[in-house]
């Protein structure tokens, strides 16, 4: 069983990142027709989001929310001893993106960096990583999540344009002898591998030379099963909190908030309301950016939760859950943290020239 | 399970008067069937009687009066409520 306690590491603060363009439900409206696109946000509960153009990628908003983090924080550039990046849009097949974001930081060459192709449940297992890295005699980490999803939606996708965001954020986790444990929980299930999938674009449906299989004009897009993923959410997500909360040997009572990857508001209201969580123990930011994939717990925290985490210590479960499928929670407390921005990024002038400049 | 309440229960959710769903509809013809009713679907027969419907099995019920013996008997199609 993937459980792990790990004491000792502390998060030190959190910064994120979205553009600029909003789409709501004015343009769904355009999109669907008013009765469709007001139904869904009713029940979906999502009145925004934000999307990147076709030059911005993950990388540039994990990038902004990092430097203002680092600066923030008074971190050298060269103290960072690793680098994670977390996303399913990454810039390149290869080279990791988290090599290019090392050298677009001016982090040390000495810096250890890598990739991890997670969603929804990314966040957590970022956290877990870098806490274990800390273990074993790392001083600081950076961990970099976000997702660009709406380039992988078709626009005619009812099911998925107007439910997905896009975001970046930056993480800091740092060595603290005198930090309390976090308890992690996590899990796996490859059946529900066809239930959220970019099915193409790679290896597995292409022929040696990377040409579609079949007659199929297919690009790499995004298909969604809303159904599947909702079943296995309510058969996996509250014996996942009921599990964390029993290795932390904590209570509901003991916990200040339950920070849920923002699936959709329908399923986050049902879960809330199966296991009796009162909604202010819930924060929320799916209303305003969405579902960003990889990116909703830490940005929920900033949107929802920057005077609690700024002002206390919080006895937090984060826990996120999806695409794979793959899920992880982690029960921990954190805080009084510096402010949790949220940062604004006009779009991308030119991403090859940013490289070639770097 | 009531087959009679059942069908009022999907009045209610699809937001149909009172009386407009059959035990022999076709549950992807009633008015509103869509994936967020299929959710909505999931989440009422889960509140309502502690078993989660498997999507797979939901989609195969050739009926309402199908899908609500699924659900009120033993069977491969359903789980209980975790």
């Amino acid at each position: 069983m993937a459980q792990a306690t790990i004491s000792g590491v502390r998060l030190a603060g959190i910064t994120c990142a979205v553009p600029s363009a909003i789409e709501d439900t004015s343009t769904d409206i355009g999109l669907y027709g008013e009765e469709e696109a007001l139904k869904f946000s009713e029940t979906t509960g999502i009145k925004s989001r934000r999307i990147v153009d076709s030059q911005t990628c993950t990388s540039d908003l994990c990038q902004a929310a990092a430097e203002d983090l680092l600066d923030r924080l008074g971190w050298e550039r060269d103290s960072v001893d690793a680098l994670i990046f977390i996303t399913q849009t990454p810039d390149y097949l290869l080279p990791a993106t988290s090599c290019c974001l090392q050298s677009r930081l001016g982090l040390s060459t000495k810096c250890a960096a890598f990739d991890i192709n997670l969603g929804c449940s990314g966040y957590v297992y970022g956290m877990w990583l870098a806490s274990q890295m800390i273990g074993t005699g790392l001083k600081r980490v950076l961990l970099l999540v976000g997702d660009t999803p709406s380039r992988v939606c078709r626009p005619e996708d009812r099911s998925t344009r107007p439910l997905f965001g896009d975001a970046g954020t930056a993480t800091a986790i740092t060595a603290d002898p005198s930090a309390g444990p976090s308890y992690f929980v996590m899990g796996t299930d490859g059946e529900g591998k066809n239930n959220l999938i970019v099915k193409h674009g790679l290896f597995r449906e292409s022929d040696r030379f990377g040409t579609a299989r079949g007659n199929t004009a297919e690009g790499p897009l995004l298909f969604m099963d809303g159904a599947e993923i909702f079943t296995f959410t309510l058969q996996e997500v509250p014996p996942l909190i009921k599990q964390t909360l029993k290795l932390a040997n904590w209570s509901m009572d003991d916990v200040n908030a339950v920070v849920m990857h923002q699936a959709n508001g329908f399923i986050l209201n049902y879960l809330a309301k199966r296991m009796k969580l009162p909604a202010e123990k819930m924060p929320l930011s799916i209303g305003e950016f969405g579902n960003t994939s990889s990116a909703t717990i830490p940005l929920t925290m900033a949107a929802a939760m920057n005077t609690a985490l700024t002002t206390s210590t919080q006895k937090l479960v984060m826990v996120g859950f999806g695409v794979g499928y793959s899920w992880g929670s982690v029960a921990m407390e954190c805080g009084p943290l510096p402010e949790l921005k949220i940062l604004t990024v006009e779009p991308s002038t030119n991403s090859l020239t940013q490289e070639q400049a770097a | 399970m009531n087959l009679t309440d059942f069908c009022s229960q999907l009045d209610d959710l699809f937001e149909l008067d009172a009386g407009t769903v059959k035990p022999t509809d076709s549950l992807q013809q009633i008015p509103g069937w869509s994936s967020l009713t299929f959710m909505g679907l999931i989440a009422m027969v889960d509140e309502e009687y502690e078993v989660t419907l498997k999507p797979a099995a939901v989609l195969k019920a050739a009926s309402v009066a199908d899908l609500a013996s699924l659900i009120g008997g033993d069977s491969a199609g359903m789980s209980k409520a975790a």
